[in-house]
């Protein structure tokens, strides 16, 4: 298991962090990120960790976030300047803000020996959280550790949904007389402009149709009518209503829903150089994250229908189901 | 340009900010909002600015949102209490939280000459991020500075999808004569405000029964509306008229609200 292609929750400031208690002002959890320096000999910066002022169980550092997280892994070190790290911990976390639960009924897990070496456990099932506690159980000189928490990558999406949107009634989708292929084009106007061009899926919710074709024919009644999207822009679309061969439609009138799923890409140069200039990283992260520019490549491609089935947030998977209706051809036997 | 309608996510306290290292734990993130002031001669509340504890190009401050932004601008101002300020900066930033990418190609950007002059920088392109870094690659004195950022005003949206909504088979809509059946639909979870709710079908067995070589024989005549729509559900209104009966219907919905 490897946390190439997970996101590093602290180093990027994704998490607010609060502590049960702090040595001091300068060993609170702005030093507690994995492999934190000081810049020693100038020691100003304080402890090369967070360390707290009471030495029990009851001590605690939680990351919490607006938006639920799927976290996979956590990381912990001891403390870089002196000899001080955590032995053993548990972690607890909730979903709701409310109700808590213990990861594998708050047995220890294995924590540090040493100043410097990075322990990493990968969770027996990803914890759906909005917020997580790691709470030290037993430690070597005083409580300190220096972690990271690791999580999927998430996606966010962005919907807006458009009722009603009608070519009118008796339009010339409902001619006898200029029968064949028929289009009437609506135009759309999102209530607020996305980030960028979103998906919309446009179907129907009201028909009033029949056929003019002869008698006896082939295709005598046959319904034949349809709804799309076109030329979509950050502000809204036109909807083609349209028919063709002798179907009329007297009225139509359909809704929308428009989705944008917000992770797009963007340049990838340099990201060598750049990362490996900031703090080190001891366990490899950094290494195998460059690796994930393959993984991230796929980013790049500009359908994010496939990007989105490779994520699995339940609301969006729902809406896709939708997104693959706006299309209609029906047909009576 | 202008930061009128922007978000400035420092002010209200939108973000989380991480930095390389603070000076003491006085001289932290908690003191570089744009003007930030200790209350002198009272200055227990400490510098007036976030100072790193190591003079060098590798100090920063990262700010992080759970949700992405738009960031439109920078400010940087100096120090407001001791002659310390960044003279050039350079701008990182993530989108996905994994691969970061160098503004203008880590080109350096002009920060402060004094104190208290803010300089505001609009970013040639509004950048899409969850996380962006302020670096200070060359400073007077010490590493140090207030600072802001300004992002779009951002909507939130919250879906709620439900299929299979249906008046049942050989309902009152399969009878002669306008039918209208009312099915109640809840919401799995309950809306914080009223939403829209867009609701199509995905299933007909319909016909007519009009009289042959009448202008509407044969004619499909079958809607489905949510009506009554509250924040805990809605009542779907599913209908027929003009000689059409449906034999069974199912409709699947998307009800959104945002703000």
């Amino acid at each position: 298991m490897s946390t190439a292609n997970l996101v590093p929750l602290v180093y990027n400031s994704l998490v607010n962090l609060r502590t049960s208690t702090n040595f001091n002002g300068v060993h609170t959890q702005f030093n507690s990120l994995l492999n934190y320096k000081n810049g020693a000999p100038n020691t100003q910066a304080g402890a090369e960790a967070w360390c707290a002022s009471v030495m029990d169980t009851n001590q605690y550092i939680i990351a919490g976030s607006e938006n639920p997280k799927t976290y996979v892994a956590v990381s912990i070190q001891g403390r870089g300047d002196l000899d001080q790290w955590v032995t053993s911990f548990k972690v607890r976390y909730t979903l709701d803000g409310i109700n808590w639960k213990e990861y594998r009924n708050g047995s220890a897990l294995p924590a540090n020996s040493d100043r410097s070496t990075v322990v990493t456990h990968f969770f027996d099932q990803p914890i759906r959280a909005r917020s997580i506690e790691i709470r030290p159980l037993t430690w070597n000189v005083h409580i300190s550790l220096r972690f990271e928490l690791y999580a999927q990558p998430e996606q966010h999406s962005f919907t807006q949904v458009g009722r009603g949107i009608s070519p009118g009634a008796n339009t010339v989708l409902n001619s006898t007389t200029n029968t064949g292929a028929r289009e009437v084009l609506v135009d759309v106007a999102f209530p607020v402009e996305f980030k960028s061009t979103p998906i919309v899926s446009i179907t129907l919710g009201h028909i009033d149709t029949t056929s003019a074709d002869a008698t006896g024919s082939d295709v005598y009644q046959q319904t034949r009518v349809d709804v799309q999207a076109i030329n979509i822009t950050t502000k809204g679309f036109k909807a083609r209503f349209y028919v063709w061969r002798n179907a009329r439609a007297y009225d139509l009138r359909a809704d929308y829903n428009s989705l944008v799923n917000l992770r797009t890409s963007t340049n990838f140069n340099g990201i060598h150089t750049q990362f490996n200039s900031l703090l080190n990283y001891k366990n490899g992260a950094p290494n195998t994250q460059a690796g994930a520019v393959a993984w991230c490549a796929s980013v790049m491609d500009t359908n994010q229908y496939i990007i989105a089935g490779s994520e699995n947030p339940k609301t969006y998977v729902a809406v896709s189901i939708q997104g693959r209706g706006d299309f209609m051809y029906f047909y009576f036997n | 340009m202008s930061i009128a309608n922007l978000v400035p996510i420092c002010a209200n306290s939108r973000v989380n900010l991480r930095t390389s290292t603070n000076f003491n734990g006085v001289h932290t993130q908690f003191n570089s909002l744009l003007n930030y002031k200790n209350g002198a001669p009272n200055t227990q509340a400490g510098a007036e600015a976030w100072c790193a504890a190591i003079n060098d190009a590798n100090q920063y401050i990262v700010a992080g949102v759970d949700t992405p932004k738009t960031f439109v601008a920078v400010s940087i101002q100096g120090r407001g209490d001791a002659d310390h300020w960044t003279k050039s900066f350079k701008v990182r930033y993530t989108l996905d939280g994994i691969t970061w990418t160098d503004y203008r190609n880590g080109g350096a950007l002009p920060g402060n000459t004094d104190r208290s002059t803010v300089v505001t920088h609009f970013f040639d392109q509004p950048i899409r991020a969850r996380s962006i870094s302020i670096c200070p690659l060359t400073f007077n004195n010490q590493v140090a500075l207030r600072f802001e950022l300004y992002a779009q005003p951002e909507k939130y949206s919250f879906t709620q999808v439900g299929q299979g909504v249906s008046p049942g088979v050989n309902s009152n809509l399969n009878n002669s004569g306008d039918n209208e059946v009312f099915i109640d639909v809840v919401f799995p979870v309950e809306f914080k405000s009223v939403p829209i709710v867009a609701i199509t079908f995905d299933h007909l067995d319909t016909r007519s029964t009009n009289a042959p070589d009448t202008d509407d024989f044969q004619q499909t005549r079958v809607g489905v509306q949510a009506t009554n729509i509250t924040t805990k559900g809605f009542k779907a209104r599913f209908y027929v008229w003009g000689g059409c009966r449906a034999y069974d219907l199912r409709a699947d919905y998307v009800a959104t609200t945002f703000d």
